[in-house]
């Protein structure tokens, strides 16, 4: 617990002051005030872009509405996803294999589309057997950059739509994200990453003789590269297998650090830059107490449990082992399990076997896909944590005989219908798919704890998907065209869906005035709001989905005492 | 003389022994599935009482079941409760409103004018039964009920509710301007015998009339977006309710259809469901009682966001016509001879200036008998721009405006006191108007004129400050005279020398930067603020346009009571929300007795954090807490949250007490009692 703590206390160490700078950067550059002088970096950059807009036909100053800002970041998905399929599918017949010459099927390609472009990154496919090194190397990054920058940029216009009154031009904000927050960011990761150890090359792999005379090759590539924008754009889509348990992705204690920390900067910073556009910094701490202490919470508790071991094994062989397995020894049990905590509300990546952890985390696992709000994937975690802002609004608006407003904007018939779109998608879609796939593939055991467990797969599952997350609990066979196909349409639905209400949503709050009235109004950066949005997003998850959650890993929990 | 009779300030009464039959009539009547898919949650409750019937039959319809016929019919009972509870609340409220517009219209058609019959006699007949071409006598001090023309006699006239001008206007047949008088306006002496020109006046107020009495009730935008909500987590209730039969068939676990028909019951939120109309229908009720006629509910519940609120002066806050405040004695002259002068000169003059200053006089102690000063009168005219007597004994005593009596005076070579400019610039300073008296050649005194705010008017402004209503005040006064009574009444704002035109710009204006405006008038020249404001409250005594473009109408023509709107409005938001609170935090410890009964997995009893006694006795005991909070919390609705303070942060923290911690604990304890109760019975 001390190595917790002190864990904890690095990583805000290093996490506030650097979002701090990095949510104050993002709210220079992407509000574009006229009436301040731009920076050295600003003009920079938009020398950069200069030639990008112009190559796409794009008049960076026209303002879009809020379904033509969706319209354009949707068709753009679209369009990338179209050229991916054209090399995924042909891949085994173009350049750069790597002496792969893996023919991919139709439902696995269009899941790992579907997974990719919506930032889920869930991996039904194994990198070293199914992807050539171009498709590997060259079109997952693709993916993987545009859906972060998709997802930055939606997080960005509901941010701009509460907060100022504007709402942006889509491709501009899309080209923004990646050149002024990916690909530096990446840049800067990557060199770090090759420092702590991780290979970064164009060579595909290297083959030397093992002591005992046997001829060995090692898959290589340009791993720290493919790091960087896997932990910064909540993506989590490994290029090796073993994902962030492999040696080469994840070296050592320190780079476990560095992965936690490039995983939870951008929301952290998008919380800051909530704070800068309202002018109100204590608002944005507020806010970002909570979800910090929520996390720590989580942290807490995963570290807590693991530490305590497997109580079946402990008590059988009268020990107090930690929970050692599917864990690697060289990150820890604290390493494996912050780990792991984070990931269940940010991003897909693993450094350990989600499986093998005390069934209780998986239940904040589920907890926390269901809720989404807790940082959650990129963009659109905070957008889900915006949501539940306005649902405190809205009551403590109600409980105080005003209209309610969020930040000084009118909470009204429209964007209530947005939201509570939001807030049943997910759960409409998770059920949906968790049933039909007990309907039509249940499992075949008579054993109640197998019935239970296998349960507990499919709901992770499709409720990883649909809070594009993508972690999963492996041991299901899913390379299967059921699953690609069921979870290519669930990660589908829920993010365009997502994507739709979210974004129309900050349109229709960017149109209205900001109410500047003498009242002696609500204050909302106070603890007591920070303490009822805590108690709004808990119980609107909860109401929800708590049978549910009961019935898979807390049942198991129950079972055994 | 036959006064006019103005019962208005009657208070309603309701007969109360008419509501409840009506009520429970009603009730049952709605029923009605049709009429019930209104309420989209208490329809769902509805369709689940069908299911349960069919239970009740045959409890093996949907399957094996274990439960008996009789805990099948107990439950449908209850449902049937639940919706009967329900409907009750909202007819209680509906008949409430319908005896409130019974009574409404005795009172306000209360308005007696004295109807001239063909035959010369005259009838006393109610200002709301009058048609086009009846003729009306009016007498001094009437109000002329409709526009009209004159027909015979001659008679001043107060139309500032119209003009805003506070000065009579003559009245006289067969002239162009004058022969035509204007609904609202009040004869100010002699009579007038008229032919109403227009048609029924009143119907607008009859309209409104109609408006409280209809039972077909709008959402307000509060409302719809509350009801977004309840029904999107009515859906995702669904959502659990469905799915969960699947889930647990696939884990072999016995289930029955009605513990989840129980559980959807218990979670939907039933109770805000039931409640949400009557907390409606009584708010728009207390502002009836007021005797503010609404034309929506809307109106009141935006009345309670008002940032701003825009008055008229004259009439509103002021009196309307300047009234003396002060006798100031010039040279050697004593206060007591002035105040004297002044009395006589003012013995004959009619205007409403000419009675203050008898009035300021008798405070000095000074009254003379009528018959004790004999002269002649010499009458205002806007010519010499003074009036006066000549009495008998030869004294000329003359007031009027500072340079008519100057001029006068320097005319004769009379004296003039040295200080007498600087005190009329002091008091045009003031925004107060002087008036010199004078006696022979002698200018001995000046009168200081003002425009008096209404008494009570300070306390109310500062009631609306700490209500967070900023206050605006438009008058076609001189900016310094609208600041002195800006200041001395307490208003933030003020816009002097206002065109109509200015008024509705300066409220867009505000609009635009999302403020609500509110805007309280009674003349023709308010009627264009009073329509584009977000609410306008037309005083009664106004003009018919007035009335007409405003969505208030007070009949006791009290501009103070925004006060009492504005508190209604925030009151029914503050119920609504927290009965909405209310109803969702109980849902955690319907789930904590529910679920239990069925999930029944070894290991899961540990769930069961409350001990109830069996499986049947938690569902039935989650489901009569239900039932009963509904007609328990329903006086709460109707008589709505007394909200005490109006700092935001205390009165969040307060309701967050009673209804948030409330409702999360009150249940746990209600079904815990009710388990205690009816475990002993059953199993």
């Amino acid at each position: 617990m001390i190595e917790l703590t002190i864990f904890i206390i690095l990583l805000l160490l290093v996490l506030i002051p650097s979002s701090y700078v990095l949510g104050k950067y993002i709210s220079i550059h992407f509000l574009d005030d006229p009436l301040q002088k731009k920076t050295k970096l600003q003009m920079f950059f938009d020398k950069v872009e200069q030639p990008i807009y112009k190559f796409c036909n794009i008049n960076p100053y026209k303002q879009m509405n809020g379904f033509d800002y969706f319209m354009a970041l949707f068709s753009s998905n679209i369009l990338i996803s179209a050229f991916s399929f054209i090399v995924l599918y042909f891949q085994n017949k173009l350049p750069y294999t790597g002496g792969i010459k893996w023919q991919l099927d139709i439902p696995l390609i269009l899941h790992i589309l579907s997974s990719l472009i919506t930032n889920t990154c869930q991996t039904h496919h194994i990198p070293e057997l199914h992807l050539t090194h171009l498709s590997n190397y060259f079109i997952m990054p693709l993916l993987m950059f545009y859906s972060s920058a998709s997802g930055i940029a939606t997080g960005i216009v509901v941010m701009r739509g509460v907060t100022l009154s504007k709402i942006g031009n889509a491709y501009v904000d899309v080209i923004k994200a990646m050149t002024r927050i990916l690909f530096p960011l990446s840049f800067l990761l990557c060199l770090i990453f090759v420092a702590l150890g991780t290979p970064n090359t164009f060579k595909t792999s290297i083959t030397y003789e093992t002591l005992e005379n046997i001829k060995q090759t090692i898959i290589i590539g340009p791993i720290a590269a493919f790091e960087a924008i896997k932990l910064l754009g909540e993506n989590g889509l490994s290029c090796l297998n073993a994902n962030s348990a492999h040696p080469f992705e994840n070296p050592s204690y320190l780079s476990n650090f560095v992965q936690l920390v490039s995983i939870l900067i951008v929301p952290f910073a998008l919380i800051f830059t909530i704070g800068f556009w309202l002018k109100n910094l204590k608002q944005a701490i507020v806010i970002l107490s909570v979800l910090v202490i929520v996390l720590i919470f989580e942290f807490t508790a995963v570290t807590y449990f693991e530490l305590k071991g497997n109580p079946l094994i402990n008590s059988a062989l009268n020990l107090t082992s930690p929970n050692w397995v599917g864990k690697e020894t060289r990150l820890g049990i604290v390493g494996s399990s912050v780990f792991e905590a984070a990931v269940s509300n940010v991003s897909g990546s693993a450094n350990a076997a989600l499986e093998s952890f005390h069934p209780i985390i998986n239940a904040f696992g589920l907890f926390n896909l269901s809720n989404q709000s807790v940082f959650g994937v990129q963009g659109f975690g905070t957008v889900f944590t915006i949501n539940f802002i306005l649902y405190t609004a809205f009551f403590i608006g109600l409980m105080l005989g005003k209209t309610p407003e969020i930040f000084g904007k009118r909470i009204e018939k429209n964007e209530m219908i947005l939201s509570s779109i939001l807030l049943l998608l997910n759960p409409l879609l998770v059920l949906v798919g968790v049933i039909l796939t007990l309907i039509i593939y249940p499992d075949k055991s008579n054993n109640l704890y197998e019935h239970l467990h296998y349960y507990t797969q499919v709901f992770y599952e499709f409720a990883s998907g649909a809070a594009s997350n993508g972690s999963g609990l492996e041991s299901l066979n899913d390379n299967t065209p059921y699953w690609n196909l069921s979870l290519a349409t669930v990660m589908f639905l829920a993010r365009y869906g997502a994507m739709a209400s979210m974004i129309l949503m900050g349109a229709s709050l960017a149109l209205k005035p900001v109410r500047t009235s003498s009242h002696p109004a609500f204050k909302t950066d106070t603890a007591l709001f920070g303490f009822i949005f805590l108690f709004m997003s808990i119980m609107s998850t909860i109401l929800i989905y708590l049978p549910f959650i009961i019935l898979s890993p807390l049942a198991e929990v129950f079972m055994h005492g | 003389m036959m006064k006019v009779r103005e019962k208005r300030k009657h208070t309603l009464k309701i007969d109360y022994s008419r509501v409840i039959p009506g009520a429970l009539l009603d009730s049952i009547k709605q029923l009605n599935p049709f009429v019930m898919i209104n309420n989209p949650i208490i329809f769902m409750v509805e369709i689940c009482l069908i299911l349960t019937i069919v239970l009740s039959i045959n409890p093996n319809f949907f399957g094996p079941s274990v439960l008996t016929k009789e805990i099948n019919i107990t439950i449908s009972i209850l449902l049937f409760l639940t919706i009967l509870f329900s409907n009750i609340a909202e007819n209680i409220a509906k008949h409430i409103g319908i005896a409130q517009a019974e009574s409404l219209k005795i009172v306000h058609g209360d308005i007696e004018v004295k109807k001239i019959k063909p035959d010369g006699m005259i009838e006393y007949v109610f200002a709301s039964q009058l048609e086009k071409g009846d003729l009306i006598r009016v007498q001094e001090g009437d109000l002329i009920p409709l526009d009209g023309e004159v027909l015979e006699g001659v008679a001043s006239v107060d139309e500032s509710a119209i003009t805003g001008e506070s000065s009579p206007v003559l009245k006289e047949p067969n002239t162009d301007y004058s022969s035509s008088v204007t609904g609202g306006t009040r004869i100010l002496t002699d009579s007038l015998l008229i032919k109403i020109t227009s048609e029924q006046g009143q119907t607008y107020l009859d309209q409104m009339v109609t408006i409280v009495e209809s039972t077909e009730r709008h959402k307000t935008p509060n409302e719809l977006s509350l009801s977004v909500l309840l029904i999107a987590s009515t859906i995702s209730f669904l959502f659990v309710v469905v799915a969960l039969p699947f889930v647990l068939n696939y884990l072999n676990v016995q289930f029955e259809i009605s513990y989840l028909i129980a559980l959807l019951i218990c979670l939907i939120p039933t109770t805000i469901g039931s409640l949400i109309v009557p907390i409606r229908v009584s708010g728009f009720e207390k502002v009836n009682s007021y005797n503010v006629l609404s034309i929506s509910e809307k109106s009141i519940e935006i009345a309670g966001d008002i940032d701003i609120l825009f008055l008229d002066k004259t009439g509103t806050i002021t009196f309307g016509n300047r009234v003396a405040n002060e006798f100031i004695p010039l040279g050697t002259n004593s206060l007591n001879d002035v105040a004297k002068i002044a009395y006589i000169s003012s013995q004959f003059d009619q205007t409403p200036e000419g009675k203050s200053i008898l009035a300021l006089a008798k405070t000095l102690g000074i009254e003379f008998d009528s018959n004790e000063i004999k002269g002649t009168s010499y009458e205002f005219s806007a010519h010499t721009r003074m009036s006066g007597i000549d009495l008998e004994s030869g004294d000329i005593l003359r007031k009027g405006a500072s340079d008519a009596i100057k001029k006068l005076v320097t005319n004769k070579n009379g004296k003039i006191w040295p200080n007498t400019q600087q005190i009329v610039d002091n008091i045009a300073l003031q925004g107060g108007t002087p008036l010199l008296i004078s006696k022979n050649n002698e200018v001995i005194g000046i009168i200081h004129l003002k425009d008096m705010i209404k008494s009570g008017m300070k306390d109310k402004f500062k009631e609306l400050n700490v209500l967070g209503v900023r206050t605006v005040m438009c008058t076609g006064d001189n900016n310094l005279t609208a600041k002195v009574i800006a200041q001395e009444a307490g208003i933030d704002e003020h816009l002097a020398q206002a065109k109509p035109e200015d008024k509705i710009h300066l409220i867009r204006d505000y609009q635009s930067k999302g403020l609500i405006v509110g805007m309280i008038g009674d003349g023709t020249n308010d009627a264009p603020a009073l329509a584009q404001a977000d609410i306008g409250l037309a005083m009664n005594s106004g003009t018919i346009a007035a009335k007409e473009a405003a969505n208030m109408i007070d009949l006791d023509s009290d501009p103070t009571k925004i006060i009492n709107i504005i508190k209604t409005g925030r009151q029914l938001l503050v119920t609504r929300g927290a009965l909405a609170t209310f109803s969702i935090v109980n849902d955690i410890s319907k789930y904590f007795a529910i679920l239990p009964s069925m999930l029944t997995i070894k290991g899961l009893e540990a769930l069961n954090i409350m001990h109830l006694t069996s499986n049947i006795s938690a569902i039935l005991s989650a489901m009569i807490f239900n039932t009963i909070i509904i007609p328990l919390m329903t006086p709460i609705a109707l008589k709505g949250i007394s909200v005490k303070t109006q700092d935001p942060n205390k009165l969040l923290t307060n309701n967050l007490i009673y209804f948030g911690i409330g409702g999360l604990v009150l249940p746990f304890i209600g079904i815990k009692l009710i388990d205690l109760v009816i475990g002993r019975f059953i199993q």
